[in-house]
């Protein structure tokens, strides 16, 4: 019975809308600081629109963002920069460690607590946030990723000093914050020279909303009314995979097309984010679907995880694609179901790797078996699925009646 | 085949870079296109679906005595009440009957998810025995709205009246009645027949898509439009609670001037809070969950507003002398039995009786029980929602051939 606080294609629709107002004034302000104090308000506003308590949560957050990023830099000298760093970071990603860990009882008290902070303000911010539901922390996720990276990218060296305008800006960047994409601090390059007008980018950016608005309603919207999951265990067998195929596709159409929502809005104001999806469901291999799924989770988990981790190396490169898929599938929720995703799909990428290096390089194959090979990879990717998205006690009869049993 | 080259060109192509030899000139082109076409398709003779919301009552109600009277935002008719009733024939019986999803029975589907066939309707069930039993043709405008509240009772009694009705009938759900507290949260606001007629993403794309998009772009503007005009400050725009008073237009439609504002001052946010508002599975009732239940524990003996917009509907009515008849809508045998129905039960039976004590007008009655207490035939899908109303039709015939004689004598 919750409510999450926005539809994501009302916020869009608001951000959209709102754009025709924004946009001008934003090409004409010819001050980076200027610039970027406008999307930071931007996003703010449509923060507050969900419900104030939420544009106080992250306010807060940014601005500690910003002092940590700062100590960062500043322990980097010392003995102590490990220790500074890895404290920061912890911090950076604890809220949502802590909602993924606690779903039920983190809700609540991020709810009460910033309610009650809100109290603290003029009373017209408590009398509108009172009447906002219940709330989930939109894009808590996102946003703790995009923190984090940008922790171990000042860790590593990739950044100076970020002032507070562009940190803001980052943090609050209307496009990416309820649905993503991770987008890197780099990707909108907020501390650069000012991105001039460019019809080009009006034109790419308003391409990339249409199409994301015809996978969203002429293909997700209606798949999402055939590829229900719940309930499939009761189906027969031939029924029950349709309902997989058609949720496997509706989840990837809806996913995509919000990705290209934000892709789209973000290319109106001169920002080229990278592409989230790459046609998933025609690789031909589990890392071919990684490496085209959710694109810039997977980029964040080969920087930050898989790297550090030791995929480069022989010895220790299976170990890294575990700890990979698994924080990938820890991401999305901590539990045993994603904790069977995580390892379903850590035993699909290192038995392809293995049987590659087993292989070695052969010449590209035919046709034919390239087709087999994209829908082998397809089926594979959606018998994961009810990983994804069903409680525990469920998938053992889903899966009895997708393998032929009977309901 | 060289899926290769294809591959890429795909990718190239979802990349949209080949739009970035645009000029200016090509993008208002587009833009200006697109709004011509949004104007057409948004003009085109859809439906109908417009006008009657939800499909499956449409469908389930077609060729029946009983007409829907609440209907889908549009932009022709913001207000949520059908427009285009029919003028009512000489010697029929126009009932207005007016209630949430306890007047509507699910026989195989989840609640508000039905499809064509799967509901029942107690009005209808009722107008057809009524007629078999006195030969009185009827007609049922029934207003259904999901989570009524009582502000939206007095609204839709006005209608009624405004619609030339002979009598009103009002079911009154023990869940929400005396519960402003649940339904003024942003989430229950949406359920109002006044929020309805704005632009509210949530349905709007039942109706048509369309119609959704044109109204994406007007609900943005209408809210800055409001605020710039000054017609609404800021915090009127800005605070759903607010909205929740107005009709679209800026005008008010009752004298009310923030008679919630003691909602306000103790919000919803503790209460969905307190009562595990977030997940419904952690209730400790007997019952196991239900979320309807925790709702109840909300239900106020105190509930000022409430039962001042009850009055209201029992005053206008004898004003324009016009027979109603309030009863409570049943609820299942375990609701009786769970602890905190069974309070929720006990406070609204006790303001029934307060509307049922004797008075020189005989032209409100008001039946104060539970069916339930004396009706052990109705199937129940859970604490409210009937599966099959039973004798439930039988129970309410007395007193509505007493509503149809009186609406008689009126005349």
């Amino acid at each position: 019975m919750t409510d999450s606080g926005a539809n994501p294609i009302g916020y869009f629709g608001e951000l959209i809308s709102l754009s025709i107002v924004v946009l001008p004034v934003y090409y004409g302000l010819p001050w980076r600081l200027a610039r970027n104090i406008l999307l930071a308000a931007f996003g703010a506003w449509l923060m507050f629109t969900v419900a104030p308590r939420l544009l106080l949560f992250y306010l807060a957050y940014w601005l500690f963002l910003y002092v940590a990023q700062r100590a960062v830099l500043w322990s980097q000298k010392g003995k102590a920069s490990g220790t500074v760093f890895f404290t920061m970071l912890t911090l950076a990603i604890s809220p949502m460690l802590l909602w993924k860990a606690f779903p039920y009882d983190s809700v609540v008290m991020f709810n009460l607590e910033t309610h009650r902070l809100v109290g603290l303000l003029p009373g017209i911010f408590s009398a509108i946030d009172a009447v906002k539901y219940i709330i989930l922390p939109l894009g808590l996720s996102f946003a703790c990723f995009r923190g984090g990276d940008l922790l171990i990218q000042t860790h590593l060296g990739a950044f100076g000093p970020i002032r507070l305008h562009a940190l803001l800006c980052y943090g609050l960047y209307p496009p990416i914050l309820l649905v993503g994409p991770v987008a890197e601090y780099r990707e909108l390059a907020l501390d650069a020279p000012l991105e001039p007008f460019s019809a080009g980018d009006i034109a790419v950016g308003l391409a990339n909303i249409s199409m994301g608005l015809v996978k969203l309603f002429v293909f997700a919207y209606p798949l999402g009314m055939v590829g229900k999951l719940q309930g499939v265990e009761t189906q027969t067998t031939f029924n029950a995979w349709i309902s997989l195929v058609a949720f496997a596709w509706h989840l990837y159409l809806n996913f995509a097309g919000y990705s290209d929502l934000a892709i789209g809005c973000a290319r109106l104001y001169g920002h080229r984010l990278q592409a989230n999806f790459s046609f998933p469901f025609f690789k031909t291999g589990p890392a071919e679907f990684w490496q085209s799924w959710h694109m810039s989770l997977t980029r964040f988990v080969w920087r930050n995880i898989y790297i550090p981790a030791g995929g480069m190396r022989s010895k220790t490169q299976y170990l890294a694609l575990l700890l990979a898929t698994l924080t990938i599938a820890f991401w999305h929720a901590l539990s045993v179901p994603m904790l069977l995703f995580g390892l379903y799909h850590a035993a699909g990428l290192m038995v392809q790797r293995r049987l590659a290096s087993r292989r070695g390089r052969k010449a590209a194959a035919g046709g034919l078996f390239q087709g087999l090979k994209m829908v082998g990879t397809f089926l594979y990717v959606a018998l994961s699925l009810p990983m994804l998205v069903l409680p525990l006690e469920q998938l053992p009869k889903i899966y009895f009646v997708l393998f032929g049993g009977r309901p | 085949m060289n899926l290769g080259c294809s591959w890429a060109r795909l990718e190239a192509f979802a990349s949209c870079e080949w739009a970035s030899k645009a000029t200016a000139w090509v993008c208002v082109r587009v833009m200006l296109w697109a709004a011509l076409f949004l104007w057409l398709i948004g003009n085109l003779p859809f439906p109908k679906s417009c006008e009657e919301y939800p499909e499956p009552l449409v469908t389930d109600l077609r060729g029946s005595n009983v007409v829907q009277m609440l209907t889908g935002p549009t932009l022709a008719n913001p207000t949520g009440f059908r427009s285009d009733l029919t003028p009512k024939a000489k010697d029929r019986l126009r009932v207005a009957w007016i209630g949430g999803s306890e007047l509507q029975g699910f026989v195989s589907s989840p609640v508000g998810r039905s499809r064509p066939g799967e509901s029942v309707y107690l009005p209808l069930q009722a107008a057809r025995l009524l007629e078999e039993k006195t030969g009185q043709d009827v007609e049922v405008l029934l207003y259904l709205l999901y989570r009524m509240r009582t502000f939206d009772y007095y609204l839709c009694v006005l209608d009624a009246i405004g619609n030339g009705c002979d009598a009103v009938v009002i079911s009154c759900n023990s869940v929400w009645l005396l519960n402003e507290k649940a339904l003024s949260s942003a989430g229950g606001l949406y359920h109002t027949i006044l929020h309805s007629g704005y632009s509210d993403m949530r349905g709007l794309l039942q109706i048509t898509l369309f119609d959704g998009w044109r109204n994406v772009a007007l609900s943005v503007l209408e809210k800055y439009f409001f605020a710039m005009q000054g017609q609404r400050s800021i915090q009127d725009a800005y605070s759903e609670f607010q909205l929740f008073l107005q009709r679209p237009g800026g005008k008010p439609h009752i004298e009310a001037a923030n008679p919630l504002k003691e909602i306000v001052t103790n919000p919803p946010i503790g209460f969905w809070a307190r009562f595990d508002g977030v997940n419904g599975s952690r209730l400790d009732s007997s019952n196991g969950q239900d979320w309807v239940q925790f709702y109840t524990r909300y239900v106020d003996p105190d509930a000022v507003l409430a039962k001042e917009y009850v009055q209201r509907c029992i005053s206008i009515c004898q004003e324009q002398r016009i027979p109603l008849l309030v009863y409570l809508a049943p609820l299942s045998p375990t609701a009786l039995q769970d602890p905190f129905f069974s309070c929720a039960i006990t406070i609204t039976e006790r303001f029934a009786s307060e509307l049922a004590e004797p008075s020189s007008d005989t032209s409100v009655i008001v039946l104060p029980t539970i069916p339930t207490r004396e009706l052990d035939d109705l199937e129940f899908r859970d604490f409210v929602h009937a599966k099959d109303f039973g004798s439930m039709p039988d129970y309410l015939l007395p007193s509505l051939r007493t509503l149809a004689a009186r609406a008689k004598t009126a005349k």
